[in-house]
């Protein structure tokens, strides 16, 4: 079976804050392919946090992804779900303006 | 700064790449200065074979443009200006306009280099903003096109993947810079510095050979704003970048661009064999 969950650390002790199950096809997808782009992915600001955790696993593989979270030039704190910025796995990146958000879109991407 | 990914560096600027060259025999030279400019036609009027590119890339004019560079020799068509580039010291002669483009610095941060045997590759840069331009905000746009072909070892086409299917392209990418020389992942508003623009391509495994060309003309654009329909969708290819297929106009209307290209070929025939891994050159 294919599961994911979200910690997050912002409370004493971490807790999980949302789970799932998803299809081994999207696992690939999202966690273990190469991603393909012509431009550049989110980074963040320069007062980041790490907020939480993604942790995917299928079988034997386990996959971490951080969830970072840093308040923008306009004030508005942005929540960001993604590990890398170079083509490597994963390719997952779910960017949103609050938590609620973000475990929403992820829950959906992951779900599909 | 913390960032996702390291930052290292280097600089310089592009001229425009050969695709090929051929004899040109055409005699209407005010057209043909607007393609392959006034030295080739000069050249071709003199009689001599003309072996520039047919397409200009490094922006000295194209059929469609505005804006003209000022050392364009000919009749200008109604609408046309002659400009120099925003970042122009010195008096400007009568009759010659500032254009609101320029072209941004460019810096490699991932020399272009395989990443598989088969047609895989990576290649980062980074846009920097000129001294010139220090005190301006508008946003660096870049369009990318695409040109790609590949066969298998019986000769067959092979089709691209979804990312390397020129029919996606051209396509429109955009990063905002503010006053200090600033460069931002799109919006500034999301506070994200601008880490790098990477062209990187997949694998097209044994059995087959190809090349694909990416080609990139990156302005930086005084007081442009992405138009509607341009926009974020963090998916590929653009990712965190405004993305659109439609031409802004602002870019269309401006000075040419900054050439940034990479091509990788690669030969994996007969299946099983690597007869060529993967090479990659770029500019820069």
């Amino acid at each position: 079976m294919t599961v994911y969950a979200v910690i997050s650390f912002a409370r004493e002790p971490a807790e999980i804050v949302t789970q799932g199950v998803m299809s081994r096809d999207v696992f690939q997808r999202l966690f273990l392919d190469r991603y393909e782009f012509g431009g550049e992915r989110y980074h963040p600001a320069d007062d980041w946090t790490v907020l939480g955790a993604l942790l995917a696993v299928d079988g034997a593989i386990l996959v971490t992804i951080p969830v970072w979270t840093w308040t923008g030039r306009d004030g508005v704190r942005r929540f960001l779900c993604q590990a890398t910025d170079d083509g490597s796995a994963p390719a997952l990146s779910v960017l949103a303006l609050s938590e609620r958000e973000l475990l929403n879109r992820l829950n959906e991407q992951l779900r599909e | 700064m913390h960032t996702l990914a390291p930052q290292p560096s280097k600089a310089q600027r592009t001229p425009s790449t050969a695709p090929g060259s051929r004899r040109v025999v055409a005699p209407l030279a005010r057209d043909l200065r607007r393609v392959v400019g006034n030295e080739a036609v000069s050249r071709l009027m003199a009689g001599e074979a003309v072996t520039e590119p047919v397409v200009d890339t490094d922006g000295n004019g194209r059929l469609c443009e505005a804006e003209l560079r000022a050392d364009f020799i000919g009749p200008l068509q109604p609408g046309d200006t002659r400009a120099v580039p925003h970042d122009f010291v010195g008096p400007l002669q009568p009759g010659i306009a500032r254009s609101s483009s320029f072209h941004p610095t460019i810096t490699v941060v991932t020399p272009g280099a395989k990443i598989s045997d088969c047609g895989g590759y990576a290649y980062k840069v980074q846009w920097g903003i000129p001294a010139g331009e220090a005190g301006s905000s508008g946003w660096i746009v870049q369009k990318v096109t695409k040109t790609f072909e590949a066969s298998d070892s019986n000769g067959n086409p092979v089709a691209p993947v979804a990312f390397d299917d020129p029919a996606g392209y051209p396509f429109w990418e955009a990063w905002e810079f503010t006053a200090g020389q600033n460069v931002w992942v799109g919006p500034a508003v999301g506070g994200a510095r601008h880490s790098g623009d990477t062209f990187s391509g997949s694998d097209y495994g044994p059995g087959t050979k190809g090349r694909k060309t990416v080609t990139g003309e990156v302005k930086g654009i005084v007081g442009f704003a992405p138009p509607p329909g341009m926009t974020v969708r963090n998916a590929a290819p653009a990712w965190a970048l405004p993305y659109t297929r439609s031409e802004p106009a602002a870019f269309a209307g401006t000075l040419g661009g900054a050439a940034h290209t990479l091509t990788s070929e690669w030969n994996c025939t007969p299946s099983g064999t690597v007869a060529q891994a993967t090479t990659v050159r770029t500019n820069p």
